[in-house]
Formats: C-alpha cells, sequence, structure tokens
C-alpha cells in the first residue's frame, strides 16, 4: 500500500484505513477528507481501461447526484504518468440492502416506512434514467453498489466498472454478480460482453422488487412441483415466484410476504414484463422512466392503517398487508418508532381517499379449524397366544406372558392417549390466541368507526376536523379556512359507515359461531382422549382380572 | 410443534435474503485435549466474529455445529452469526466420527426442508468436519452409510464436504468420507486462526459470490494446510 498519491494536479493526499476491497482492487480513506476517498488497483489498469476512467470522469459533473463517478485519477508520484489507482467522492449512507433488509431497517433508518421504501425505490429509477441518458450502462447493478442516503437519496458506488460508449467504441463493464444477472446473461464470462440497457433494467426491477417487497427475492419462492431452484437457476428459468397462478410458474410465492395483487395493475405488470418469459428480448423490460411514472403515481395513492399508523399501503386494496403479515407470522415489519414524524402526503386526502379508510375499515375474516376426526375405537383385547410354547410360559413366567399378550395393545393406547391430551392443549391454546387476536382487531375497528360516527353526528362536522381525527395528527398551526363537508360526500361516507357497521354486526356473528366451533373442537378432542384412557383401564382390568385367575 | 406449522417460521420474515448454510463437525475426543481444544475455540470465536463484520454476510450465512467426544451433540443448531452464542468446547471421550456425520447430514436436510417451506432459496451448504484421531466407529454400519451419505450427497451437489486432519488424525481413512476431487487437508500445526478465517473468506465469497468471475473461486488453503508430499 502506499503511503501517499497523487492526483491529477500534483497534489499530495495521505492514504488513511482502507474501508473495502473488490476483485481488482482494494478502497481507501484519505486522511484529513471526508468527502473523498482512492482506489488502488492490484494491477495497474491498461490503457483501455485508463481511457474508460477518463471518459467517465468526463461525465461525472453532471452525474454527480446519482452516482459516485471518478473525479481524478491517481498516481504513485507526482508528475508522474502511472496510473495506480482514481479519487472517487465518498459516499455516505448506506448500502440499499441495509435498508429492505428488515434488521438493518430498524437500526439504520428506523422511520423509513413503506412511502419511504417508494420514494427510494422511485429516486433509484430516476438515478438509472440519468445514467442511461447519459449513455452509460450500469452493467453490475448488485445489492452492495448502491447506496441510500437518510433523505432517500441514491447514489451508485463502485463506477469504474461502468460500461461506456464513445465515438462508437465500447468500453464493457467486464463483470457481474449471479444473482443479479439476467437470465439471458447468466452462466456467461461477461468479459467483453456488452451490456444493454434491458440488461440494466433487470437489475433495476430486482431492486425495486425488493424495495416493495421489504427484502423478498423476487426469484425465492416454494417449488410448486419438482425440486427446489438454486437462486441462478430460478433466475435462467424465469421463475418469478410471485407470478398468478394461472402463469403456472415452478415456483409459487412463500408464505408471510405481501402478495403480488398488493400493488397497481401498471406495477405489477411492470415486474412480470421485467422477470418472465419474453424479458430478454431487446426493451421488452420496463425502463427507468417508466418505473418513475408508476412509483411516483403509487406514492400518491397511498393510505394509512387505522391500527397502525406506521403501515402505508396501496388504498386500491382493502385490507393493510402488514396488518395480514402480523397476524400470519406475528411479525410487525413496520413497527411504530417511538418518535415517529407523522405521515404527511404531498397531497394531504382527497375525499375518495377518504372514503377508501372507511372502506378498509374491514375485518379480518378468521376461521377455526376443526380437529381432524379420529374415530377412536374401543380396544379390541388381543387373541391369546396359543401352543405349547405360550402354556408352557404362562404356566411357570405368567409376567412375561401377559406381557406378550397385551403389552402391544396397552403402548400403543398410551402413546395415543399422550398425543391426544397434547392435542387438546395446543389446539385450544392456538383457538384462544386466534380468538384473542381477533377480539383485539374488532376493538381497534370498532373504536375508529365510533370515533368518526361520533364527529359525523356532531352538528356541524368539518372535514378538516375529521381528517385530524383518522389521521391522528396534531391540529394544524393555523386553521385554514375549511370547506364544508359537502352534502353529497357526508351521504356517501353516512353509507360507508353504515356498511362498516354490517360489516362488524357479520363479523360479530362470524366470532360467535367461530367459538361454538371452537368449543366443539376441544370437546370432540376431549371425548377421544377419554375414549382411549377408558380403553386403557379397559385392558388394565383384564390383565389384573388375569392374573388373579 | 403444531403452533411451528401454523405460523411462519419469524427468522424467514425480517430476514428473507437466500442462506448458505454451513455445519461444522467438531472433534472433541479426549485426544484434543491441552493446546489443541483451546485453539479450536478460539478459532470458531474469531470465525463469528469476522463473519459479524460482513453486514450482508452476517445475514445469509448459517452455522450448526456438531461436536463428537464420547458421545454427538448438536451444540448449536442452524443461526445467523448475530445469533450464535460461541460455545466452549471440551475434550473427552472417543472419536464417533460417523456418527456425527449422520447427524450432520440430517441436521440440514432439516434445515433445507424449513428454507423450502419458507420460500427462502440457498447456496449449496457445507459440511466442514474436523478431527484429530481416527473414527471409533470405523468399520460399522454407521460408519459406511455415513460414507454413502457423503458420497451421495458431493455427487448429487446437495452439499461440499471438507474433511480437515489435525496432527496424526487418520487422513486415509477420513478420506473415505471425502469426494475423490477434494480429498481431506491436513492442518499445518494448529493453524485453526486460518483455517477459520478461510472458511469465512470462502463462506463469504460463496453466499454473494465475487463480482467479475462466474464460479466462486475460493481462497488458496496454503495458509493454513499441508501441502501433500
Amino acid at each position: 500500500m502506499l503511503p501517499t498519491v497523487y492526483d491529477e494536479t500534483g497534489r499530495a493526499f495521505r492514504v488513511g484505513r482502507q474501508f473495502a476491497h473488490g476483485g481488482q482492487g482494494a478502497i481507501f480513506q484519505i486522511e484529513n477528507r471526508d468527502d473523498l476517498c482512492v482506489k488502488l488497483y492490484n494491477q495497474p489498469p491498461d490503457a483501455q481501461q485508463a481511457q474508460k476512467l477518463r471518459l467517465l470522469q468526463n461525465r461525472a459533473p453532471r452525474l454527480a447526484n446519482v452516482a459516485a463517478l471518478p473525479v481524478s485519477s491517481a498516481y504513485a508520484e507526482a508528475n508522474s504518468t502511472t496510473l495506480v489507482g482514481v479519487f472517487f467522492p465518498f459516499v455516505s449512507g448506506r448500502a440499499i440492502f441495509e435498508l429492505y433488509g428488515t434488521r438493518f431497517r430498524l437500526e439504520y433508518f428506523q422511520h423509513a416506512d413503506f412511502r419511504f421504501l417508494i420514494h427510494t425505490a422511485g429516486n433509484l429509477a430516476d438515478a438509472f434514467e440519468k445514467l442511461h441518458q447519459a449513455g452509460v450502462i450500469i452493467g453490475d447493478v448488485n445489492e452492495q453498489n448502491v447506496r441510500v442516503l437518510p433523505d432517500a437519496h441514491v447514489c451508485l458506488i463502485d463506477c469504474d466498472s461502468f460500461q461506456i460508449t464513445d465515438h462508437e467504441r465500447t468500453y464493457p463493464s467486464n463483470v457481474g454478480t449471479p444473482l443479479w444477472t439476467p437470465p439471458e446473461l447468466q452462466g456467461m464470462d461477461l468479459t467483453g460482453v456488452v451490456r444493454t440497457t434491458n440488461h440494466d433494467c433487470f437489475g433495476l426491477a430486482q431492486l425495486i422488487f425488493l424495495l416493495l417487497f421489504v427484502g423478498r427475492h423476487p426469484f425465492a419462492g416454494v417449488p410448486r412441483t419438482g425440486p427446489p431452484l438454486t437462486p441462478e437457476d430460478a433466475i435462467r428459468a424465469y421463475a418469478f415466484a410471485f407470478a398468478p397462478a394461472c402463469l403456472d410458474g415452478p415456483l409459487q410465492p412463500p408464505p408471510g410476504c405481501p402478495p403480488l395483487a398488493t400493488l397497481p395493475a401498471e406495477i405489477q405488470h411492470g415486474f412480470l414484463r421485467a422477470f418472465r418469459e419474453g424479458s430478454a428480448q431487446p426493451g421488452a423490460r420496463p425502463t427507468a422512466t417508466e418505473w418513475k411514472v408508476w412509483l411516483q403515481r403509487l406514492r400518491h395513492s397511498l393510505t394509512v392503517c387505522f391500527h397502525h399508523p406506521n403501515h402505508a399501503f396501496w388504498q386500491g386494496i382493502p385490507t393493510c398487508p402488514w396488518c395480514d403479515i402480523i397476524r400470519e407470522t406475528g411479525l410487525n415489519l413496520f413497527p411504530t418508532a417511538a418518535h415517529h414524524p407523522r405521515v404527511t402526503g404531498p397531497t394531504g386526502f382527497s375525499e375518495n381517499t377518504f372514503l377508501t379508510r372507511f372502506h378498509n375499515l374491514a375485518i379480518h375474516p378468521f376461521h377455526i379449524q376443526r380437529a381432524p376426526a379420529c374415530a377412536v375405537t374401543p380396544a379390541l383385547l388381543p387373541a391369546r397366544p396359543t401352543g405349547l410354547w405360550s402354556a408352557l410360559q404362562r404356566r411357570f413366567a405368567p409376567a412375561r406372558w401377559r406381557y406378550r399378550w397385551l403389552g402391544r395393545a396397552l403402548r400403543h393406547e398410551r402413546h395415543a392417549y399422550t398425543a391426544t391430551r397434547i392435542a387438546v392443549r395446543q389446539t385450544l391454546r392456538k383457538q384462544q390466541a386466534l380468538i384473542a387476536t381477533y377480539h383485539e382487531e374488532f376493538r381497534l375497528a370498532r373504536t375508529a368507526l365510533e370515533s368518526a360516527l361520533q364527529q359525523l353526528r356532531q352538528s356541524a362536522p368539518d372535514r378538516c376536523e375529521l381528517e385530524i381525527l383518522l389521521s391522528k395528527q396534531s391540529a394544524p398551526a393555523k386553521p385554514p379556512a375549511v370547506p364544508k363537508l359537502l352534502a353529497s360526500t357526508l351521504q356517501r361516507l353516512q353509507e360507508e359507515i353504515t356498511r362498516c357497521e354490517t360489516r362488524i354486526q357479520s363479523a360479530q356473528q362470524n366470532c360467535t359461531e367461530q367459538l361454538q366451533v371452537s368449543q366443539a373442537t376441544t370437546a370432540q378432542l376431549a371425548w377421544q382422549r377419554d375414549q382411549v384412557h377408558a380403553n386403557i383401564q379397559n385392558l388394565l382390568k383384564h390383565l389384573r382380572n388375569d392374573s388373579a385367575g | 410443534m403444531t403452533d411451528k406449522l401454523a405460523f411462519v417460521e419469524a427468522e424467514f420474515v425480517d430476514n428473507p435474503e437466500p442462506r448458505c448454510p454451513c455445519v461444522l463437525l467438531l472433534d472433541t475426543s479426549g485426544s484434543m485435549r491441552g493446546p489443541a481444544i483451546t485453539a479450536l475455540n478460539q478459532g470458531v470465536e474469531s470465525l463469528v466474529e469476522e463473519l459479524n463484520t460482513d453486514p450482508l454476510a452476517s445475514e445469509r450465512i448459517e452455522l450448526a455445529v456438531i461436536t463428537f467426544g464420547g458421545e454427538v451433540r448438536v451444540v448449536q443448531d442452524f443461526v445467523t452469526p448475530a445469533g450464535f452464542l460461541t460455545p466452549r468446547f471440551e475434550a473427552d471421550g472417543n472419536t464417533p466420527m460417523g456418527r456425527a456425520v449422520m447427524a450432520g447430514c440430517q441436521l440440514l436436510k432439516e434445515r433445507k426442508h424449513a428454507y423450502q417451506a419458507a420460500g427462502i432459496s440457498y447456496f449449496r451448504p457445507w459440511v466442514f468436519l474436523i478431527t484429530d484421531g481416527e473414527p471409533t466407529d470405523y468399520n460399522t454400519g454407521t460408519w459406511h452409510k455415513a460414507v454413502e451419505l457423503t458420497r451421495a450427497g458431493e455427487a448429487a451437489k446437495s452439499f461440499v464436504f471438507y474433511g480437515v486432519a489435525v496432527n496424526d488424525a487418520d487422513q486415509s481413512k477420513l478420506n473415505e468420507l471425502c469426494a475423490a476431487n477434494r480429498p481431506a487437508k491436513k492442518l499445518r500445526g494448529l493453524n485453526f486462526g486460518e483455517l477459520f478465517s478461510w472458511l469465512s473468506c470462502s463462506l463469504r465469497s460463496v453466499s454473494f459470490v465475487n463480482p467479475g468471475i462466474a464460479r466462486p473461486t475460493l481462497p488458496p488453503v496454503n495458509t493454513w494446510a499441508l501441502l501433500e508430499a
């Protein structure tokens, strides 16, 4: 390692700590500079690589916001011409997988909710759009080369591997990462391969997918039939796990994550175009510009869950997908941080989002499963062993003989008894937990509805107050001139509330029914247990009788 | 158990990254007593530490530890390095290596089922065996079954098996477990530190695969292995 490197103007920089290393070299801090770092190559770059770095450097001023392009070549000595490395701007923030990965997100981006993820995805699409417009192809898109700043800004790093075309001459990227390589390039030696924007758009779609599905990989799913696929094989087979079942791919979506249908149709189609068969055709995948528009639209059509103010989701679906995941897995992907800043929409609430929220007040239907009915028959007394040996044994070793006669049946019944006892306990516990969760949800829905109803009954409800109440926002400093709710809106609102009430009623009825199912199931299981117990007693009685006789 | 089936495993919901499972089969028989077991303890500790410094690797790599010294014990079921509690190994008893290999394969099989049910993809698992003796269950039915399991697993590419011989371990018997193209390596002295450092680097490169190469090339083993004469 060199202690000092020089830039193009001959200025000296002291090399600091190494903080990353890749295939071609290592990246070092510069002492006393927090805006600059230097990458020193293992092998001095050849003429082609040097020319590519110069071309990228020329583009740097225009693209500084979205990519850390080289700012100067690095030399071992002042006025030398032998390149040893290259200076890059230092990008703070975190790698993008530390945003979509829930464990890291809770540590580094505590306030990030779904809206923040969409925002980041939009900025990512914007970065790709700017680079593509400048004739730069990223090539090696991966989860470690994209940095996200605390304000959701996105900046690409490791830019010396970008592909750039100049005067009809292409300087290829040469590198790639298998998990991020599109199907048409999987398994290929990427040296010298000219990449296209369509290849980049595969990586872009994957990153957007990871953000919108909170770390789920588009090609990881449960095998429908057949053996499990390795990540690379799944990509090669266009096995997009979230594709609708009617497309009959080899994988189905994993449990515990939102389905594709929780997003607007255009975004769903976008993912299908990016990952399914036919995506390898030039220009088939959605471009960065398309993604940017869709994501922007999605960002403006979000609503907030009644139960968890941190749960933002697309207003076009009836229930909160993040609450569904809590029900399914017990895990909250967007827990409310204590000092979470209120989610404020750029457009505020329209009448429609307002009504949608009432509409979303659906209560999760729950369903208790009956225990599998297994008929318990009274244990038949096994036939007494016969024959000379048996007769002798009965005479001289009666205990042994009885054991031969009834031991197996007893053991079998005892196992059955233990198993049913455990089943009764576990079923009961599970059912009670289900009913408790449901009641909690029910209570929350009721509270939300009641407060809205009360507000509506008051003499002159105005929209602003209702909005504040529903979004639990603090009152604005300066009360705006509030339009009274239009009569028509008021009526629609009232209708929606009536519908909600009906839903709550039917939910209540469902609850009563399920409670009965629960009691019946447990009773049935308990009966089975008692039957088996009776069997055991019966067998034991025979055993005693026999020994008495 | 019923509860586990009804609910999706939470560890796969907040961390759906693809996994790279690795089972360590460690010999803790009586002959390891003394500096060897101390070095082994430090080695495992440093492995976990090194993996924890790499955020992406710490989400993807899962370690399990089975020891065989007198009895075969699953000291640690599969867990990401952050949740790994470094155990203290103590040397005692004989070397039931065949049984340990079978336990390792079983553990791996169960883990793969869990991944498949949760829709988590995984890289080819590693089985890493370190021993300083010769198997006390050699030429028993268990041993033959273990050999069959590792050979079949290697052939079906369902895992990679590495054998490391320490001190005067019986390398030829160990080689029966290894695939022909990946014979057991002999550890230079008690260089467990270098060995585990190599393991950490290799697992990391497997779990996200260095850019620029289609297949991961593992770092050279000459930091810790004695080259064959």
